[in-house]
């Protein structure tokens, strides 16, 4: 059960202009506001069943007596039944599904479910619809959402010839909508990402046409098995923070990025070595071909050339240097930029082709893509490359760090040998100095694992997000430090905290004393403070950043604050290391 | 000075309907292995692999094109400076997939001689034929006839079977490339690469000189 509040009663409205131990006075506001409690929870950690996540099902109640593998086995029981996709023939299977999406042409032609057989979900497909269709008709305006009884929540898009529907019984997706004004912003979002992964496959005129020359067209047929995973992937990562039947269960990062705002995850680096990457994506853009090369090239085979010399990178519009899918380092014109969502949707693509084959590392890969907020109408060309670093190294001992993935866009579809050149000269300067090569592997070895709570030493905080507000990017700390374990349970319950810290109504923090009519830099800050059984969750935000935590042991209001205060100044003080900013500009 | 001259590069396209199993042929080829869950290509995956026969050597350079007709815009690219198109099929689902086998190669009829002054000359691979054991007598008959009537209405001399699955026939194909290519062909370059030792200080750019040249080649 959920037993968390937010203190609004303590607010005070006061103007001060103190200047002087901003940090203890904010300290002691926060203090102030929280209140002190003292109550020992038990610090034997929970399954998701035990913790109520999912509390309208009756698969979890629970036995307080049933040992820790019956828990295990109930747990499992109830994920393959509630939450993990099923695309069966059985009836009372779908129907227990906590969330669902489907995508249906306006003719009622079912384009994608998440779950359940054709036979199954045709019969909705009619009266979704039937609905819409009514509703657009009397009202003249599409229909948004419909809430059913206390747990079941609605959602449609209409776009072009294509409506996306959502259907959630999770509490922590219906409950956003209550509490927040930006109506059903969650959810309109998920069906969002879902159109602009059809778009950045066949791009906006594709669409279009298609639908344009017949109006039952069949979908379906254009997209492949790839697409149909990569959607089932899509939902269930939105949803759960986790993947469908992957032997990596977790998809936590993509959650995290959606529940901020599309934001983009950085990785720790120092400023050099970034720098350094920096550079190197720089001056690739400024390649030209070797002219003396080219001399001896054209007298070599008799063939004349022109004087000019030519950039070989001239069609190239971005330049991503990436790292377990996390940006690295990042090359863009002045005048143009890729937003968040299309970066993460070129990262998902990217992702997903390696999926099945994580070694097969030796190929480039040229894929078109539309990026659907760049230019929904046309597509780009993505150049991609695996590079191991590990292979350069000599490390006497068998530690890999993974992979560096090369990202250039190009505008032009032929491009691809000129890429592949930018590619071979980008890896030969990884790898031309040796002291940096060495840096950038021992860099990379730690990135993976962001030891951010051992390096700050708060040992009462166990998880931790923090987001930079300008640039739209955050870090996060392992998620192995939750509960010890990196598993699917330690998965649901961050996902369900952290949703529920960003649905629960902020207080502002204002800082009660003093006589001056100043604004003080306290005054924007809003915190949120919440209790769920043995879990503490923490968010202080302001314009700059945003910070949420948990804890999962009986912690002192005191303690924690104090903590969050040292990692929110460690973010501050490292900010460099932490986010790629805008990367460089050519 | 006397590092060796790279082997020459030989570009080869595989072309043919969607999962008719065309990146497991080259992950099968290049790496030895198998994976019955290969993803779908996107776009086309640029596979190189030096791969020598008696006492030839080559280094090949694979487009692995993805079968789908929404990607079909893009594979002129592909072809263009080809030398092997392989063009394949699925012995497991053979008149859906000849089909998509004949589109290309007319394609390849149409567009493969005009640009380039070598001709593309084409292979009919029929693969998954680890499958073809599933098949009763009769149909196997019906393919056979099928396959047979396609090759002559195609000029096509040879059918190559192979199974990416348990790897029959991939190593024959591959070696077959090689044994086909004219003596000329290595005779011009070996005798190129000697040209240019001569007025090349560094030779270690020299296979980089010709790959750049095949690359300039295909941006026009």
């Amino acid at each position: 059960m959920i037993s968390g509040y937010s203190s609004d009663e303590n607010v005070e409205e006061l103007n001060d202009h103190s200047t002087t131990q901003d940090e203890e006075d904010l300290h002691n506001i926060l203090n102030d506001l929280i209140g002190h409690e003292h109550r020992e929870v038990e610090s034997t950690p929970l399954d998701f069943l035990e913790l109520n996540i999912f509390k309208n099902e009756e698969g979890s109640q629970h036995d307080s007596d049933t040992n820790s593998i019956l828990a295990e086995e109930s747990a499992k029981l109830f994920f393959d039944r509630y939450i993990q996709i099923d695309k069966g023939n059985d009836e009372p299977l779908f129907h227990s599904k906590l969330k669902h999406f489907f995508i249906l042409s306006s003719a009622g032609k079912p384009v994608y479910s998440m779950n359940g057989s054709d036979d199954i979900i045709i019969g909705y497909m009619g009266i979704i619809t039937t609905i819409i269709s009514t509703f657009e008709e009397n009202m003249q305006e599409d229909i948004k959402s419909i809430t059913v009884g206390e747990d079941v929540k609605i959602v449609a898009l209409t776009k072009h010839e294509l409506i996306f529907v959502a259907i959630t019984k999770i509490g922590y997706e219906s409950m956003s909508s209550s509490n927040n004004h930006e109506e059903d912003s969650i959810l309109v979002n998920q069906l969002n990402n879902l159109y602009h992964y059809l778009l950045s496959i066949l791009s906006r005129p594709t669409l279009e046409k298609n639908f344009h020359n017949r109006m039952n067209y069949d979908l379906r047929k254009v997209l492949t098995p790839l697409d149909f995973h990569n959607l089932d992937s899509l939902c269930f990562k939105m949803t759960y923070g986790l993947q469908p039947h992957g032997s990596d269960p977790i998809g936590f990062d993509y959650f995290m990025s959606q529940l901020l705002g599309s934001s983009l995850q950085n990785i720790k680096m120092t400023n050099t070595t970034r720098t350094q990457l920096n550079n190197i994506l720089l001056s690739s853009k400024k390649l030209k071909e070797d002219k003396k090369e080219s001399d001896k090239l054209s007298s070599f085979f008799n063939i004349k050339r022109d004087d000019e010399e030519k950039y070989i990178a001239e069609d190239l519009l971005f330049s991503f240097l990436a790292v377990s899918s996390k940006i690295l380092s990042y090359l863009k014109p002045k005048n143009h930029n890729l937003s968040n969502e299309d970066i993460s949707l070129l990262i998902s693509m990217i992702e997903s082709t390696e999926l099945h084959e994580p070694d097969s590392g030796e190929g480039d890969l040229w894929m078109p893509l539309c990026m659907p907020q760049f230019n929904q109408n046309g597509f780009l060309y993505v150049f991609v490359k695996k590079f191991m670093l590990s292979d350069y190294i000599d490390t006497g001992h068998q530690k890999q760090c993974p992979p560096i993935t090369i990202i250039l866009i190009s505008g032009n579809k032929n491009s691809f040998f000129e890429m592949q050149e930018i590619s071979k000269y980008i890896i030969r300067k990884l790898l031309k100095h040796e002291s940096f090569k060495l840096k950038l592997y021992k860099e990379l070895l730690l990135s993976t694992k962001l030891s951010v709570l051992h390096d700050i030493k708060v040992p009462v905080i166990k998880h931790f997000v923090y987001k930079l507000t300008k640039t739209n990017q955050y870090i996060m700390s392992d998620i192995a430090h939750y509960n010890g374990e990196r598993n699917i349970n330690s998965c649901i319950q961050l996902v369900y905290f952290y949703s529920m810290l960003r649905n629960t109504k902020v207080t502002k923090v204002f800082k009660p004393q003093g006589s001056h009519k100043i604004m003080h830099p306290f005054s924007n800050k809003k915190l949120t403070y919440s209790k769920w059984n043995n879990v503490t969750g923490f968010m202080l935000c302001d314009d700059t950043f945003e910070f949420y935590c948990l804890c999962t042991e009986g912690v002192d209001s005191k303690d924690l604050i104090s903590h969050s205060l040292k990692v929110i100044k460690w973010c501050e003080k490292n900010y460099k290391r932490l986010f790629i900013g805008n990367g460089v500009s050519f | 000075m006397s590092s060796p001259v790279p082997p020459p590069p030989y570009k080869v396209v595989l072309l043919g309907d969607s999962s008719v199993g065309k990146t497991s042929l080259v992950t099968r080829f290049t790496t030895s292995r198998f994976n019955q869950h290969t993803a779908n290509t996107i776009g086309a995956a640029f596979i190189t692999k030096e791969h020598s026969v008696d006492d030839r050597k080559v280094h090949f350079e694979i487009w692995d094109t993805a079968g789908q007709e929404r990607y079909r815009s893009l594979t002129p690219m592909y072809y263009r400076n080809a030398r092997v198109a392989l063009v394949c099929f699925d012995m497991d689902n053979v008149e859906e997939s000849l089909n998509t086998a004949k589109y290309w190669i007319d394609q390849l009829a149409v567009n493969g001689g005009t640009d380039s002054s070598v001709p593309i000359r084409i292979k009919l691979v029929g693969n998954k034929r680890d499958l073809l054991q599933t098949h009763e007598d009769t149909r196997r008959q019906e393919e056979q006839e099928a396959i047979e009537g396609f090759c002559s209405e195609n000029d096509l001399e040879q059918l190559w079977e192979t199974s990416a699955k348990d790897g029959h026939g991939v190593n024959e194909l591959f070696d077959g490339i090689v044994k086909d290519i004219e003596e000329d062909f290595f005779t011009e370059y070996y005798q190129r690469a000697e040209d240019a030792r001569g007025r090349s200080d560094s030779l270690g750019q020299l296979g980089f000189i010709l790959n750049r040249r095949e690359a300039n080649n295909n941006c026009c």
